[in-house]
Formats: C-alpha cells, structure tokens, sequence
C-alpha cells in the first residue's frame, strides 16, 4: 500500500489543496479567533462563539483554543472538502481507469488515499493551531483580554487542543470521502455534506432533541470541543470512531465492486 | 504462444449486450488493431482486459492469467484508455511521478518515456495548458511507464499534427518490432493499415473477423471503377458488365465493377461493343477501409441501423440489413456483404 500512499501525496501536493485548503483552514481558525475573542462578554453570548465564550473561559489555561474550538464545524467542512475533491476529480477527470488500471488491488488504493488525506489533514490542521496560536496573543491584546495562565500547562493544553481539533477535521474528511465515492460529484457531495451536518442535523435537533445528540454532526463538535453537554469526550471519541469505520467500508465496498466506466 | 484469449466473453450493461460471446486470441508479439463502429464493445473489451469491469460471463486471460485477478498482470500492461486523463494542476513531470510511484517504478523511467514522447522540454508546465496533442502524447508515455509487455491504446494519435501521427506510429511499430504486443484501437483505419500487423474487428459487441490485415484487405477482393462519357449511360454499363457475369454498382456517375485488375481491357471492350465511350477506367485493389465497411455495413455505430440516402430500405434489394443485436431479443447479427449503392443482378 506503500505505492498507493506515495502516489497520491505526490497527487495531493499541488498548490490549489496545499494553499487553498490548508490556507483556508487557517484563515477561518485566525478570523473565527478574532471573533470569538472580540465579541466575548462577561456571560454566555450567542452568535459564532456558540458555545458561550466568556472573557473569564479566554483568559482561562485553554483560552487560546476557545476560537479553533468555535471554528471547528468550519474547518470540518474545509476537510470534507478536500477528500470529497480528492475522489470524485478522480473520476470527473477519468484519471481513475489510470489508476485502477496501475493499482487493480481496489482496496490498498482507497487504503493509500485514506492515509495519504489522513497525513494532509494531520498537516493541515498542524498548521491552522500554530498560526491561530501565534496569533492568539495579538488578538487577546486587541480584545483586552489577559494571558497570564496561557502558558501554565502549555504543551499538555496544545497537544490536547490539536488532537481534538484533527480528530474532528478527520470524521469530516471520511465524511467526504464517503459521499464523494457515493455521488461522484463535487457538488453534490459538499452539498450533500453541509447540507446534511449543518442544516438538516441542527433542524432535527429541534423536534428530536435527545436523539440527535448522537448524530455525526453534534458527535464532531463534540470532539473538537472536548466533549460537551450532551457529550462526553470518550463517548464522542467512539462514536465518531464508528462513523468513520462505517463510512470507510461502505466507501470500500461500493469501490471494490463499482464499474469504472469514467 | 497467445498474450490474450478470450472465451465467450459476455458484458452486459442492463438491457444493452457491449460484449456478446467473443471468442478471441491475440498472439505475442507485433501491432494488432482493434477496430468496429462506435459502439462496437471496443472499449468495452478493453476495459474487461484491464479490470475495469467485470465480465457478466465467460472467462478470459491476459498472460495466461484471469482477468478477474487483474492485480497479477497490471505490472505488465501499460495503457491510454479513451482520453488522456490527469490532474490539470500538476506539470506532466508530476501526474508521471505520481503514476511512477503508484507502481513502485523509479523516478528515472518518468526522463525517459518523457524524452521518447518528445516532452521532455515542456515536462515542469501543468498539463492544464497542453494542447490535446501533447495530452495525448502525456498519455501514451503513461502507458509507457511500466515498460510493458502488453500496451493497449486507444485511439493514440487522436489531436495529433501529421508529423506527431507518422512519429508515434514509427514508436508503435517499433515497439512491435521488439517483440512487445500493442494493441490499438482506433477509427482512423488508415493508421491501422499502417501500424498493424494484424486485425480485430468487432461489431455490436461480437466477433466479426480477427487475423493478418491482408487476409481481410484481400476478401475484400479487386475492382474496377468505370466512368461513361456520358453520366446518362451508367445504368446501361452496370447492366450490359453484369450480363458479361461481373457484379457491378452504380455510385453517382461511376460505375463499381467487381472484377479483377487483368479485367480492365474485357470492360473496355465490352463497354465500346455496347456503344458506350469510357472517359476514365481505373483498376485498383481494395482498402482497408472498403473491406471494413463491407464486412460491418455502412451503417455508423452513432446512428444504428442506417437510413443512409441512397441505400436501398431493407427488404426491397433482397439483402437483410444489419439488426442490432445490442438490445435482448433483437435477432443476432449475421455477416454479410452489402453492396453500397443499388446492386445490379447478373
């Protein structure tokens, strides 16, 4: 499978996804920051700091994270994105009967593809934690808002905030990968996505309130946040574990047995 | 020894039969042409090779291998399947590496198929500003990468300029020559006359001949065509040589005589005893593309059963058109020759 991973990073390393997807990711965890941190008052608040960002949560040890937290739903979908891209351009450009035709072993193709999106979006969200962390600082300045215990467990507070942050950019990108080797459309499948996660979940939240805290969109947040009120940390973390299984064999399946008619 | 064959090799898509019961073996070795109207089942058949798609039954081999276990064999086939395909935001020298490192090949093959393509030069721009020319020529040095055994390609000099066509056919020809099996496919039939050594032709999906391109070139038999003086008397020639036993046809103002080369003074002759003046009367042997045509009909594999003006309806010259089978239930197709203009009886 070794080929197959090499074969796509080579793919994958070209400056529309290494610029506009990665960029994107950090431009969305630096404006969500600058937010977050502006509109913060002394209680809960509505608007993009959902989660009710108070200046005493920014000014507390994981303060830094409060904004990449918040845009998490954001960059989520800037990796569904970039894995629904990176399987249905294979077949809008027919570049598929290239590479099953190389690679007729299906499985470690797909298998080469997972891992090589896997190290991108490692990579991706690596880069959004350290600009919105080196930004941070300035941002709380302008904001008024103190850092003194900012650096009081620091490390355990970035390695924790980064994980969080992938795990969740991850769940999103399988979430792609499943609909874009469903749909074979670019649009159909970032739609299909968004639409989905962020529409259709948070509308059925309001009929089905209990039920649809276990849904993938309220389960990703769950984990990019730490863990919520509706759920914990552990519990979101083997949840979206089953998701993403799910998806990736489905994903198989359908490939392993589908025509490539492109 | 055969680098491939085929045995009642079937594809169905729904209702539509692409590949019906082909039997076909393709010796090692030597430029072979895959050829038949759109819509024949050539890419069809090329795909079930290459383990694109999966037969709906019979069985086949590639290599003495099962095409159902494709990954056995891949190493050794290098193809261009329809359309170059690839990322239009990586330089040439990218989708190469790309492909390269897929198949565990080294970095050193993506120079020299580049330099055999004559991309070299131009290997480090996105292939998003290639002309379909140099696509193409990206894709046959894909198809190269692997060094292969077996090189399938479709329509390979298709966007070429002529010098591009005359280069690439000397590349297929040589590699040909090496002792390698490369098979093209292609609707440009004189390409295929000029790079191939043998021939398969399918139509609607089935097995209309497969051997020596001479052997098809020489059923197609001789003829001599025939111009009257006089436009009005070509009906009067085609009647006066089919009484003399030699078929003839009328097209427009010429007249098709099928005889051989050494008949062209008995025509002349007979058209003189029959007061007719000849103002041109040329011998010649038939093409590939004359025997083609004989041998699948005139009807475009785009348009189906042909409505061709000109050409007789069925029924009423006594010769059965061509059905299309493609669909279940439509009666199988029978070869036959049918004459391409009004057929005069002997």
């Amino acid at each position: 499978m070794i080929h197959a991973i090499r074969g796509e990073l080579t793919r994958l390393r070209n400056p529309y996804t290494l610029l506009g997807g990665v960029g994107l990711m950090a431009i969305l965890g630096v404006v969500t920051t600058v937010i977050v941190f502006v509109s913060a008052g002394d209680g809960p608040r509505m608007g993009p700091a959902q989660q009710g960002v108070t200046v005493a949560v920014l000014e507390g040890p994981d303060g830094m994270f409060a904004g990449l937290q918040n845009a998490a739903d954001m960059i989520g979908i800037v990796a569904l994105a970039i894995w629904a891209v990176a399987v249905t351009s294979d077949y809008s450009s027919g570049l598929i009967r290239l590479l099953v035709q190389a690679e007729p072993r299906r499985l470690r193709l797909l298998g080469g593809k997972v891992a090589a999106l896997t190290a991108l979006t490692c990579l991706a969200t690596l880069v959004t934690t350290a600009v919105v962390l080196a930004a941070s600082p300035a941002i709380a300045g302008m904001a008024g808002v103190s850092t003194e215990i900012w650096s009081d467990g620091l490390l355990e507070t970035v390695a924790k905030g980064y994980l969080d942050l992938t795990l969740a950019a991850l769940l999103w990108g399988v979430a792609g990968l499943f609909l874009g080797m469903m749909t074979r459309s670019t649009g159909i499948a970032i739609a299909a996505g968004i639409g989905y996660l962020l529409v259709f979940e948070n509308l059925l939240s309001l009929v089905l309130e209990t039920a649809t805290k276990w849904l993938p969109g309220a389960t990703f947040s769950a984990l990019a946040a730490g863990g919520s009120a509706d759920m914990a940390y552990t519990t979101a973390l083997l949840l979206g574990t089953a998701y993403a299984v799910a998806a990736i064999v489905a994903a198989a399946t359908v490939f392993r047995r589908r025509d490539i008619t492109a | 020894m055969s680098i491939i064959r085929t045995e009642r090799l079937t594809r169905r898509f729904g209702d539509i039969t692409a590949v019906r019961d082909l039997d076909l073996e393709i010796a090692d070795g030597g430029v072979v042409g895959l050829v038949g109207p759109n819509g024949s089942g050539k890419s069809t058949l090329i795909r079930l090779l290459l383990g694109l798609i999966r037969p709906s039954s019979g069985s086949a081999e590639v290599f003495g291998l099962p095409i159902t276990r494709p990954g056995r064999y891949a190493s050794r086939i290098g193809a261009l399947i329809e359309s170059p395909a690839f990322s239009p935001t990586l330089s040439a020298r990218a989708n190469l590496r790309s492909l390269a490192r897929l198949r565990g090949i080294d970095n050193g093959r993506v120079d020299d198929v580049l330099t055999t393509v004559g991309l070299l030069d131009r290997s480090r721009e996105p292939v998003r500003r290639f002309s379909l020319g140099m696509k193409q020529r990206l894709g046959i040095a894909a198809a190269l990468l692997p060094d292969p055994d077996l090189l399938v390609l479709d329509e390979p000099t298709n966007g070429l300029d002529p010098a591009g066509i005359v280069e690439i056919r000397g590349l297929l020809r040589d590699l040909g020559d090496q002792g390698r099996t490369v098979i093209v496919s292609s609707h440009v039939l004189s390409e295929i006359e000029a790079a191939c050594d043998d021939l398969a032709v399918i139509r609607f999906g089935e097995l209309l001949f497969s051997g020596p391109l001479d052997d098809l070139v020489a059923r197609a038999g001789e003829c001599i065509t025939a111009i009257p003086e006089h436009p009005e008397d070509g009906g009067r020639l085609s009647t006066v040589l089919a009484a003399k036993g030699w078929p003839a046809t009328l097209d427009g103002t010429t007249v098709r005589v099928a005889a051989p080369v050494s008949g062209a003074a008995a025509v002349n002759r007979t058209a003189a005893e029959a007061g007719i003046v000849l103002c041109a009367l040329q011998p010649h042997g038939a093409s590939l593309e004359e025997a083609f045509l004989k041998l699948t009909g005139r009807d475009s594999g785009d348009a189906g059963p042909a409505t061709t003006a000109g050409l007789p309806a069925a029924g009423t010259d006594g010769a059965e058109r061509p059905t299309n089978p493609h669909r279940r239930g439509s009666a199988p197709s029978r070869v036959h020759d049918r004459p391409a203009t009004t057929e005069v009886a002997p």
